[in-house]
């Protein structure tokens, strides 16, 4: 039971042997796919690795059927790459919100290492996290810290930063001041040693690398990178020249006949490929789910839908999701955030949450958010008050809010969504929901002042979205008269971060 | 700067406007350098960067070395800016990525460098010293994490996207202060007993003591077993003055080390009319600190006026004047003897 750093990451990867995760969101979803696929084809319960792989499966089934599956004799001596980009990732709306994305890598993340822990798994890894250590330590898997280095980069970077001090591109004296002012931002310290080899990049090899980006696995190398050409005429996306640059200045690691793109320099240069225009990154997903949709492997369907979410192509997701939904959320969740600056955004997120509750009646999230999109895709608070409409948008509210209530056995588990509910119906339904809102706000006062506000903030929004001016002041004018004004008012400036406004 | 052995320095080099006449260029061109041998790039300011790209990319006249700022948050808001029909910042997006695009085609061709406080031009075996002042290892870092503030890297399908805060400075609803200024360079150049401190736009306004002016004397007086350096900003027989003369760049403790050595340097401004730069504060502080002024452009913004209104006169016998009209003031520093001003068009020396 060892845990074992970069160097042995490429040797795992040419041996075909174990899995990798990638820092997406839909990693506990993928990993869990991909895990159940390779122990079914060693003999392992066929009927448990179905449910793994059901795209109507819920996160508890899933789990519940993988750690079945890992008890099995198939699952002995794996490797895991990278279980670091499991780590949770500091967001502040994940704080009520998306909790439910946290906890199920969390989830995950637990059963892999206990499991690992006991089945004799090698952890390989290239980028570690201190809270994954800690849980690496906990599980009594041997942790070969490896020392950090001055420069304190990851070690998937080490090789990277050899080189840029052989050339003497950077002095080593700045990459340890560097690393100082970073302390434990480790994300800060990579970041910047990619940028310091990205400045000396020729124009061809920064367009290869921006388009390697967008792919998450090893590539298969033999004339082409995976699914794209690199010889003859076929090369415009990357070019021999281009791969061997990157190789050269350690962007991209190969291992036989693979090559990989590290997650710290993808997530540079993926940022900078879906931002600056430089590459039409859209298309570029488009292509590769195109040619992904030529193979029947699991890890390429995988790839064909992500690629078919990052593309913005709906009628394509929705078509290729074959064993789970979680890339298209996120989609609906990032077309939600822009519907402040284009209104119909709103109503595209809506249209994709109305399908996955519809996949997933289960699915508090979508049902949430189909509400909250769906009440907004109109600038006309009349067309929202509508009756059939406006039941509708009630009814969504109030499955979300008692899914959560359901999951977590609390009626206090989800003051957001509670909050919706009430300020809907106190807003758009004209419903005097002042008793209930005291009564509730009473309660949450025993989880936190932070809840209270959770909840009353979209409660008081709410009020203030009715189309109704009279019924509107009233209740505004009581709920003032009852916690004054100041108080109030804090509750509407609290934290932006609160999600209110934004389905993130 | 014509070193003394033939070697050519420049910093910076911007132009009369958009896409209008770049003096530097001229004037290198008039005196026929044949090559850049340290081109230094100070920040990202339109004011410093618009004619730089002419320069890089020259082919008549090679760059053996560039100098540049650390960090690349300003680029990448430049460049999303020109895209976004924000106007004002389309011509410094064009700029950057022309200078961009130059190094990166260079390949070997000439040398770059991001650089910090204490980092050293090596002129091999020669009796004179370049070495940069700042901006600090501190400052280079923080500019390096507005990049988080700029975009979100962990949104798997979202991608890049630009954070509220910056959507909201797009939409003119709140100003973008991502201050290039932190990352100035800012550079000290010495032979025999002659020595000149270049500022760049060095600010002292952060309270941190490692930022701006602070951070470069701490830096400079070598913590963590560094040796004594502070020396690089003592006796200056000319200070090029921090951002044009604004008070926030103005270090009182910067120029205690220019004149510690009991020299009293000429401290030179380019004006800076937009701003009204230099501030009364700045003119005034520098009666009692500096032998003489010079502005490359007394009627830019009213600035000889100002300087006049603070106590300086107008110098009337030693400068000479340039059939130049453009604002250009060429000054030579003698080992041994008396130093020689000319100057062009509205430049003007008081005292």
């Amino acid at each position: 039971m060892t845990a074992r750093t970069v160097e042995e990451t490429s040797v795992a990867r040419a041996a075909g042997k174990g899995w990798q995760a990638f820092g997406a969101e839909d990693d506990h979803l993928r990993l869990t796919v991909l895990i159940a696929s390779t122990l079914r084809n060693r003999g392992a319960c066929a009927a448990l690795a179905e449910v793994c792989m059901g795209p109507q499966s819920s996160w508890s089934d899933r789990l519940s059927a993988l750690r079945d599956l890992l008890e099995s004799e198939q699952a002995e001596g794996q490797v895991l790459v990278d279980v670091d980009a499991l780590a949770p990732r500091f967001k502040m709306y994940e704080l009520w919100d998306n909790r439910r994305f946290v906890q199920e890598r969390r989830e995950l993340r637990n059963l892999l290492v206990e499991s690992g822990s006991r089945r004799g798994w090698t952890f390989i890894r290239p980028a570690p996290q201190h809270s994954v250590t800690l849980d690496l330590s906990g599980a009594g898997v041997a942790v070969d810290h490896g020392g950090r280095s001055p420069t304190g980069e990851s070690p998937e970077l080490r090789r990277l930063v050899r080189r840029l001090l052989e050339q003497e591109r950077v002095r080593e004296g700045d990459l340890v001041e560097f690393a100082e002012e970073a302390g434990n931002r480790q994300d800060l310290i990579d970041t910047h040693v990619v940028r310091r080899t990205d400045q000396r990049l020729s124009p061809e090899a920064r367009d290869a690398a921006l388009r390697l980006s967008l792919l998450r696995p090893a590539q298969a190398l033999n004339g082409s990178i995976g699914i794209v050409p690199i010889d003859g005429e076929n090369s415009h996306r990357i070019d021999r020249s281009s791969l061997d640059e990157l190789l050269a200045a350690g962007l991209v690691d190969q291992a036989d006949t693979t090559v990989q793109m590290p997650r710290a320099v993808r997530r540079f240069y993926r940022g900078l490929a879906e931002g600056t225009g430089d590459i039409d990154a859209r298309n570029e997903h488009w292509w590769f789910a195109k040619q992904l949709g030529k193979s029947t492997a699991v890890e390429d369907r995988i790839e064909q839908h992500y690629h078919s979410v990052c593309a913005h192509s709906v009628e394509e997701a929705f078509e290729t999701a074959t064993y789970y939904v979680a890339d298209i959320r996120a989609l609906a969740v990032w077309l939600s955030r822009k519907g402040s600056i284009n209104e119909n955004f709103y109503a595209k997120a809506a249209e994709i949450f109305g399908r996955l509750w519809k996949l997933d009646p289960s699915d508090a999230y979508a049902w949430e958010y189909w509400a909250y999109n769906t009440s907004r895709s109109s600038a006309n608070p009349f067309v929202v008050a509508m009756p059939p409409l406006r039941s509708k948008i009630r009814e969504a509210y109030e499955t979300a809010w008692r899914l959560e209530v359901s999951r977590a056995g609390n009626e206090l588990a989800n003051p957001l969504y509670h909050g919706r509910w009430l300020g809907f119906r106190g807003g758009e339904c004209e419903e005097d929901v002042f008793g209930e809102f005291v009564a509730s706000l009473n309660n949450y006062r025993s989880v936190s002042e932070e809840a209270m506000a959770w909840f009353a903030k979209p409660v008081i929004q709410g009020i203030r979205r009715s189309p109704s001016r009279q019924h509107r002041e009233t209740l505004y004018d009581r709920v003032v008269g009852q916690f004054g004004a100041e108080r109030v008012k804090r509750w509407e400036g609290a934290g932006s971060q609160s999600g209110d406004g934004k389905a993130d | 700067m014509a070193l003394p052995d033939g070697l050519w320095l420049v910093m910076d080099a911007c132009t009369t406007g958009y896409g209008q006449a770049n003096l530097t260029k001229a004037l290198l061109d008039h005196l026929e350098v044949p090559r850049l041998d340290l081109l230094v790039l100070s920040h990202p300011d339109a004011d410093h960067v618009l004619g730089m790209a002419d320069l890089i990319g020259d082919p008549e006249r090679p760059v053996r070395r560039l100098w540049r700022y650390p960090g690349m948050v300003r680029d990448l808001v430049a460049k999303v800016t020109n895209k976004t029909q924000a106007p004002s910042l389309e011509p410094l997006g064009n700029a950057l990525k022309r200078i961009d695009d130059v190094v990166r085609s260079a390949g070997e061709d000439f040398d770059v460098d991001e650089v910090r406080t204490r980092a050293r031009w090596d002129v091999g075996d020669r009796d004179y010293e370049v070495v940069a002042l700042a901006p600090t290892s501190y400052d280079a870092f923080r500019m390096e994490r507005q990049y988080e503030t700029l975009v979100n890297l962990d949104d798997p399908n979202a991608g890049w996207e630009a954070s509220e805060r910056f959507v909201r400075a797009l939409a003119g609803e709140r100003p973008w202060s991502d201050h290039p200024n932190t990352v100035s360079l800012g550079v000290s150049i010495a032979w025999g007993d002659v020595r000149l401190v270049l500022s760049g736009d060095i600010e002292d306004e952060a309270k941190h003591r490692k930022a701006g002016w602070k951070g470069v004397l701490r830096a400079l007086q070598g913590c963590g077993g560094e040796p004594d350096r502070t020396y690089l900003l003592e006796g200056a027989a000319l200070v090029k003055v921090a951002h044009h003369g604004s008070t926030e760049a103005q270090s009182s403790d910067a120029w205690k080390q220019h004149t510690a050595s009991g020299k009293v340097p000429i401290a030179a401004i380019a004006p800076y009319s937009n701003s009204h730069l230099p501030t009364d504060t700045v003119l005034q502080d520098l009666r009692a600190r500096a032998a003489a002024l010079l502005l490359t452009a007394a009627d830019a913004g009213g600035a000889g006026t100002r300087a006049n209104a603070n106590g300086w006169a107008n110098a009337t016998a030693s400068p000479r004047k340039l059939a130049a009209t453009a604002p250009v003031a060429a000054i030579a520093f003698n080992q041994s003897g008396p130093l020689s001003v000319d100057l062009g068009g509205p430049a003007q020396l008081y005292v």
